[in-house]
């Protein structure tokens, strides 16, 4: 009964070390690590594209918003101009217009100068 | 020896900084290879193998931020690569090849196992390996990659260690009766001959 034990432990233990030596852990490839910096430096350059494309998507709707916002805005504001500014009206509205691009344009640039990647 | 919690302490503290950029350095480093070797387990394919590990550590990278240590750091890796080979075997319909492939390849195994002596010894037992049922193969492979390590392989796998060690008994059972079937009437001998 011992010497079958042993045996079988024997077998085992040949097995185990036989195993070991087949089932070697494969290596990394060479060049693993730096074909995985390059795709993570793609996919980030890919990222910004999207960020990027989104940004002028929302700057351009953000345009037309305000666009229509002044408009509508000076279309019911110019009776009351006109009876404030007299003549000048017409050049009053253009004027605050320009300041409201203004603050708008500051804006932008500020957020602009924020958007790191 | 440190539990996977313990061990991967340094990275958590990182991600949980914010310093992500560091965490993924760190983690790369302990982790490429485990998760490479993971992929050539389930894929058995070195190329196919690369990609999705590649692949698997890029998601990680985009996920880091997202990850809230309610699992082991190690169990969280493990569980994107196991997936990312699960999608890379859906994607190319490997699926069914394999069971094709593996009921030919059983014949051809065997026929390979069957006459060992003009083949290496470690060769034919590569060949019974890959052989065997999926599960047993896996843990044996997993098993073995990892230095014989039961934790690692049942966290590669999503097992229980107890899974894992009936998986690796029963495959290592299998490999002997396999070796009896195949007329090896000393096994021992021509393990031997394998180390």
């Amino acid at each position: 009964m011992t010497e079958q034990l042993s045996d079988q432990d024997r077998l085992d233990g040949a097995l185990d070390r036989a195993l070991a030596k087949t089932l070697q852990g494969p290596s990394l490839p060479p060049g693993f690590r730096t074909r995985l910096l390059e795709a993570q430096y793609r996919q980030q350059l890919g990222d910004m594209r999207v960020e990027f494309v989104r940004l002028r998507w929302r700057t351009l709707a953000t345009l037309l918003a305000v666009a229509f916002v002044a408009g509508a805005g000076v279309a019911t504001a110019m009776p009351w101009l006109v009876e404030t500014f007299g003549g000048y009206a017409m050049y009053v509205a253009p004027g605050i217009l320009a300041l409201v691009a203004v603050g708008l344009a500051l804006n932008a640039a500020m957020r602009r100068r924020q958007i790191t990647f | 020896m440190p539990d996977a919690l313990e061990r991967d302490q340094d990275i958590v503290q990182l991600i949980e900084r914010g310093d992500t950029e560091a965490a993924f350095g760190r983690l790369v480093d302990r982790y490429e290879q485990k998760v490479y070797r993971l992929c050539c387990g389930l894929l058995r394919d070195r190329v196919l193998a690369e990609d999705s590990a590649q692949e698997s550590l890029l998601r990680i990278w985009k996920s880091l931020a997202k990850y809230d240590a309610r699992a082991a750091l190690s169990t969280w890796i493990y569980t994107i690569a196991r997936n990312r080979c699960l999608t890379a075997l859906e994607r190319r319909q490997v699926g069914e090849s394999l069971i094709q492939r593996d009921a030919g390849g059983q014949l051809d195994h065997a026929a390979a196992a069957a006459n060992p002596e003009p083949m290496a010894a470690s060769t034919s037992l590569r060949a019974l390996v890959d052989g065997l049922p999926e599960r047993y193969r896996q843990a044996l492979t997993l098993f073995y990659f990892e230095e014989r390590s039961v934790g690692e392989a049942g966290a590669m796998l999503g097992l229980p260690d107890g899974t894992v060690k009936t998986n690796l008994a029963r495959g290592r059972a299998l490999l002997l009766e396999r070796m009896s079937q195949l007329g090896l009437s000393d096994p021992l001998l021509w393990l031997e001959e394998a180390t």
